[in-house]
């Protein structure tokens, strides 16, 4: 198994810069300019989120510090925590009435609550942590917890990308337009993922710890602050915190899973209702992937299963892995490939994912098994220690290119995927930040016609595009291109 | 079993629709008694000695009075379910004035159901308590020697099954007959699988309010009920009276009825919604295709299985695909992809006109030209020649103007015009305060809502024609698609155009209606649903779109509102 001393070492204070024709090339960190090799990506949007432009988050505590305690009647006291702090702080402070009877019904309550919680517990460990601590465990993010960047989604068709940040916000960056929108109600908190809708330039869709927002946003309206009374607000008691969501390649289901309930939801969005797939195996689900192809859908739990359903029947295929959980998934070749890493084992596994009739029974089958494709064990080069357990990885939409975050080390690490004759990961570059900074996410543009653009979030707000680009792209839509068949002259030439 | 790759055999809309509502009728009678044996075995209940509890539970279910006793029962859940079917396969029809639904309120038809729903209440917990034993297994009892006493508790728990049954009819039945589409076609017993806990749960809950008002109306009424069946029958009072946990035994049975009553509801919901494949080539004249049934009004469910499964082949299925883009054999015409195009355009149209009547919007008359006449300048070097073919119309225009007509005495005009606006605003007047209008007037926005139940075809239909249209780029080789083009981009267009309207109707506003109303959301769900259809063909054919002959407005309309690029 190729290990990542396979990777070639840029020069001290030096870091990769962009990739082309398969040539990598290096700059110093301080003076990096990447219009020096292409001009490819100069009008993307230049993104670094600073401290000061974060919003303050409310936690809607601050207006009490401004008035002072005044004595009120038990009875109004009582009526005001319910309605701020819920039942259970109510009957907290009930119990510290002085009346016997009061403070005797409210304790004997708060007893029953007390083991209805234990009871559910048992039923799901995962209830006991708070939503934040959850998504910190569980999710995609690097230290989701102090990380500015929270999540990196490109639109599918333009070159618009929405950044979630700390402070519960969505901004969406376009190369075309200094109009940045910025997307942040009362509800959204502690986002986790954002998913643009497919066949649809307006709508985005953000998952935060209590259920999901559509946003919609009028791209001929010059409003900076979209309302969310446009958008449509989806949640359910127990679903929650959502960790990850998916759309349907057409645009008409979205599917969430989150981390304290093992049902993973298909909504219908817009009349608000959900079916649930439902099977044994974990308590709770951190991760859901379309292939790119939209006929399979990859589902990971807590646990050591993951599941790999068909779109059209929604039967799944059931695999576990030996220890641990599947930490991050993505697709490659065509949506036939799956590739994986756990929480357990530094190594790239690649699963063959057939097609059709496989999805026939509920069963795995014992002669399927996933192949270690590649060895992320941490290693120092010259001084600089790489690889270790992985934290997130993905794959550009043509499936060539595989982009890789370790949990405890600062680089990123970038390989080529190949697929003739056998699947393979063939190291290509590595990329560092600046000192201090940590990777947090990444994603891969969609619609980048020069080859692949990764662009990875820094955990200062900075948000770093690493091109990789093909002069010679001969990518046509057609093989044989039609002869003269058509009745409008513009079918019978081809656009590329 | 992959559905997509099996062949579709050619049936009738009666083939499919019995097949499916009998599934759903025995599914619904064999529930009925899995329920029962369960009951039967969980009140036999004995730790210490299994074998005998099994031995008891084996003894009651094959003994002959038990199977007497479920006839009747079975018999009525049987006749119940059969009657139950018309009503989710036959068109609904929507009551536009309050008199037409009051009065289908009391058909005949629904006076059966009831009679069926109420007697259905009672049999049930009579037999359930039959058949288990103890304490209330009989309405009579034999006490101080030969003499028949009535058992109070008995009586009260079989009484409060004839409520139950009453109130479930009018509550639940009456008002949510709609079948509702999954989000996703799992197998059914995953559906079953996943939906059962809500059953329960949502049995429990709803159950609980009829159980309240019964042991409130027992508690007004009760003793002249007991005296009143006493008296007919001769029974005595028993000494022994029914303790506190009756009232438990009153919510469990009629949770229990809830639980039956909405799993037969969510049979036929199962099987009614199962995608079915139609065939896409006629093979007899009887049989049913899809193109076909997409217009079938008649038959409604029909119609959505037709329009989901074009959702879904355009999706998914390529080899059924490709029947739309082949020649006919002899002749080389395009018939199957013509009859599509032609119904699904039909009913975008249906939909789009019905939707203009019901916002007052006048119908256009100029329908917009889909092919725009080419622009003909006039070469220069014809500008001195005079178009004499124009000159003769003037002799038309000359005026008469030796016979001035005479002024003529118009009082009478004025005077009928007057007397008739006054009579008609006294019939107003009339109609508000005898509550005419009240009853036979047009009901707000019933059109609206007519519409809006039938959101879900053209949500599939829209989507299916969109996604087969975007595959035709790579997979139509002779190019039948492109001649379509332009209608149904404009229909597409058109029906977009007229679902904004909607937006100004007042009765389907956020603010008026709040979230969760089934209305507003189904404007969405539909005005979604077209504008993906059209971003798709719009992204599809992104680069041929300035060469497709669309009316000017039409191409506008798509650069503005669909690709949302100036």
């Amino acid at each position: 198994m190729r290990n990542l001393h396979d990777f070639e070492i840029p020069n001290e204070c030096e870091t990769a810069l962009c990739e082309i024709n398969g040539r990598v090339h290096y700059m110093n960190l301080e003076y990096a300019n990447i219009s020096t090799f292409t001009n490819k990506i100069e009008n993307h949007p230049n993104i670094h989120i600073t401290r000061d432009q974060l919003h303050a988050t409310t936690s809607g505590d601050e207006g009490k510090a401004l008035f002072l305690p005044v004595n009120v009647s038990f009875l109004k006291q009582l009526t005001q925590v319910y309605y701020e702090q819920g039942p259970v702080e109510a009957l907290h402070y009930a119990k510290s009435h002085n009346r016997f009877l009061i403070s005797q019904v409210a304790n004997i309550l708060l007893n029953a609550v007390k083991y209805i919680q234990k009871v559910r517990l048992i039923l799901n460990p995962n209830i006991t942590c708070s939503g934040p601590i959850l998504i910190n465990n569980l999710g995609q993010t690097k230290n989701w917890h102090s990380s500015t960047i929270r999540y990196i989604s490109w639109h599918p068709y333009c070159t618009k990308v929405a950044v979630a940040t700390c402070d519960d916000s969505v901004r969406i960056y376009s190369s075309d337009s200094t109009y940045c929108p910025l997307l942040r109600c009362k509800e959204q908190r502690h986002i986790t993922c954002v998913a643009w809708r497919p066949l649809s330039n307006t709508e985005i869709a953000v998952a935060h710890e209590n259920g999901i927002i559509i946003w919609n946003i009028d791209p001929n309206s010059l409003v900076s602050r979209p309302s969310v009374s446009n958008g449509i607000i989806l949640q359910r008691l127990e679903h929650r915190p959502v960790m990850s969501i998916a759309w349907s390649p057409k645009g008409d289901k979205l599917v969430s899973v989150s981390a304290c309930d093992n049902t993973i939801l298909v909504w219908d969005p817009e009349l608000n209702r959900t079916s649930s797939l439902k099977r044994a195996g974990g308590f709770g689900n951190t991760l859901v992937k379309w292939s790119p192809t939209g006929e399979k859908l990859v589902t990971c739990s807590d646990g050591l299963v993951f599941r790999v359903w068909d779109y059209r029947n929604w039967e799944c295929e059931r695999w576990t892995v030996l220890s641990g959980r599947v930490q991050s998934a993505c697709w490659s070749n065509c949506g036939t490939t799956l590739l994986f890493a756990t929480t357990t084992e530094p190594i790239i596994y690649g699963v063959i994912v057939k097609n059709d009739l496989i999805f026939a029974s509920d069963t795995e089958s014992s002669s399927k098994q996933a192949l270690p494709m590649f060895d992320t064990s941490k290693v120092d080069l010259d001084g600089i220690t790489v690889g270790g357990l992985i934290q997130v990885m993905e794959t550009d939409p043509n499936g060539k290119h595989l982009a890789v975050i370790f949990q405890e080390t600062n680089t990123v690490a970038v390989f080529n995927i190949v697929r003739q004759p056998d699947l393979k990961v063939i190291p290509s570059a590595l990329l560092m930040g600046l000192s201090e900074e940590k990777p947090s996410i990444l994603s891969f543009q969609q619609n980048f016609d020069a080859g692949a653009c990764l662009s990875i979030g820094w955990s200062n707000g900075r948000i770093q595009y690493y091109p990789i680009i093909y002069t010679d792209l001969s990518n046509s839509l057609y093989e044989n291109p039609p002869v003269d068949v058509s009745l409008y002259k513009s079918f019978n030439k081809s656009l590329f | 079993m992959n559905y997509n790759l099996t062949v579709p055999g050619s049936f009738t809309y009666k083939d499919l629709l019995l097949r499916k509502l009998s599934y759903a009728v025995i599914s619904s009678v064999l529930t009925q008694l899995f329920i029962l044996f369960i009951y039967v075995f969980l009140s036999n209940i004995d730790l210490l000695h299994p074998i005998q509890w099994g031995f008891s539970t084996l003894r009651i279910l094959t003994s002959f009075s038990t199977w007497i006793f479920m006839l009747p029962f079975l018999t009525i859940i049987f006749a119940q379910s059969l009657i139950c079917a018309k009503d989710y396969v036959i068109k609904t029809s929507y009551c536009s004035t309050r008199f037409q639904k009051f009065l289908s309120t009391f058909s005949v038809h629904n006076l059966i159901l009831c009679l069926l729903h109420v007697i259905a209440g009672a049999v049930l917990i009579w037999l359930f308590l039959s058949i288990s034993g103890g304490k209330y297994n009989n309405l009579t009892e034999n006490c101080k020697g030969l003499v028949y006493c009535l058992n109070e508790g008995a009586f009260f728990l079989v009484l409060s099954g004839f409520w139950t049954g009453f109130y479930f009819f009018m509550k639940v039945y009456i008002a949510e007959k709609n079948l509702t589409f999954p989000v996703i076609h799992q197998r059914k017993f995953l559906q079953f699988k996943s939906q059962l806990g809500s059953i329960v749960q949502d049995s429990i809950t709803h159950s609980f309010w009829p159980s309240i008002y019964f042991a409130f109306l027992y508690y007004l009424q009760g003793d002249s009920w007991v005296e009143g069946f006493k008296s007919i029958f001769g029974l005595l009072e028993y000494e022994v009276k029914p303790n506190v946990w009756i009232y438990f035994y009153l919510w469990f049975f009629n949770a229990l009825y809830y639980f039956n009553m909405n799993l037969m509801r969510f049979y036929f919901n199962l099987f009614l919604t199962e995608p079915v494949q139609f065939p896409l080539v006629k093979d007899h004249s009887d049989s049913l295709t899809l193109q076909e049934s997409i217009i079938n009004y008649e038959w409604p469910i029909v119609q959505n299985l037709a329009c989901l499964d074009l959702h879904l082949l355009a999706q998914w299925s390529a080899i059924r695909r490709q029947v739309f883009f082949t020649l006919s054999n002899p002749g080389g015409h395009p018939h199957n992809w013509n009859f599509l195009v032609e119904n699904v355009m039909k009913l975008v149209k249906e939909y789009t006109n019905l939707l203009n009547k019901t916002i007052d919007v006048p119908e256009q008359n100029t329908k917009p030209s889909i092919i725009q006449a080419p622009i003909i300048q006039s070469p220069d070097r014809f500008r001195n020649l005079r178009n004499m073919a124009l000159y003769d119309q003037d002799d038309f225009n000359i005026i008469e103007v030796s016979q001035v007509p005479a002024v003529k005495f118009s009082i009478s005009d004025n005077l009928i015009s007057k007397l008739s606006a006054r009579l008609s605003s006294t019939i107003e007047f009339v109609k508000v305060i005898l509550g005419i209008k009240f009853l036979f007037g047009e009901l707000p926005q019933a059109n609206v809502r007519k519409c809006l139940a039938n959101g879900h075809l053209i949500i599939w239909a829209s989507q299916g024609i969109a996604d087969i249209v975007s595959f035709s780029l790579t997979e139509d080789k002779f190019g039948i698609v492109q001649k379509d083009l332009p209608v149904i981009i404009s229909s597409l267009v058109n029906l977009k155009q007229s679902l904004e309207k909607l937006n100004k109707v007042p009765a389907l506003t956020r603010k008026m209606v709040g979230y969760d109303d089934f209305n507003y959301q189904m404007k969405g769900a539909v005005t979604a649903a077209v504008k993906r259809s059209l971003f798709n063909i719009c992204r599809t054919f992104g680069g041929y779109l300035h060469d497709i002959p669309l009316n000017k407005e039409v191409l506008q309309y798509l650069r503005t509102h669909i690709i949302c690029k100036s």
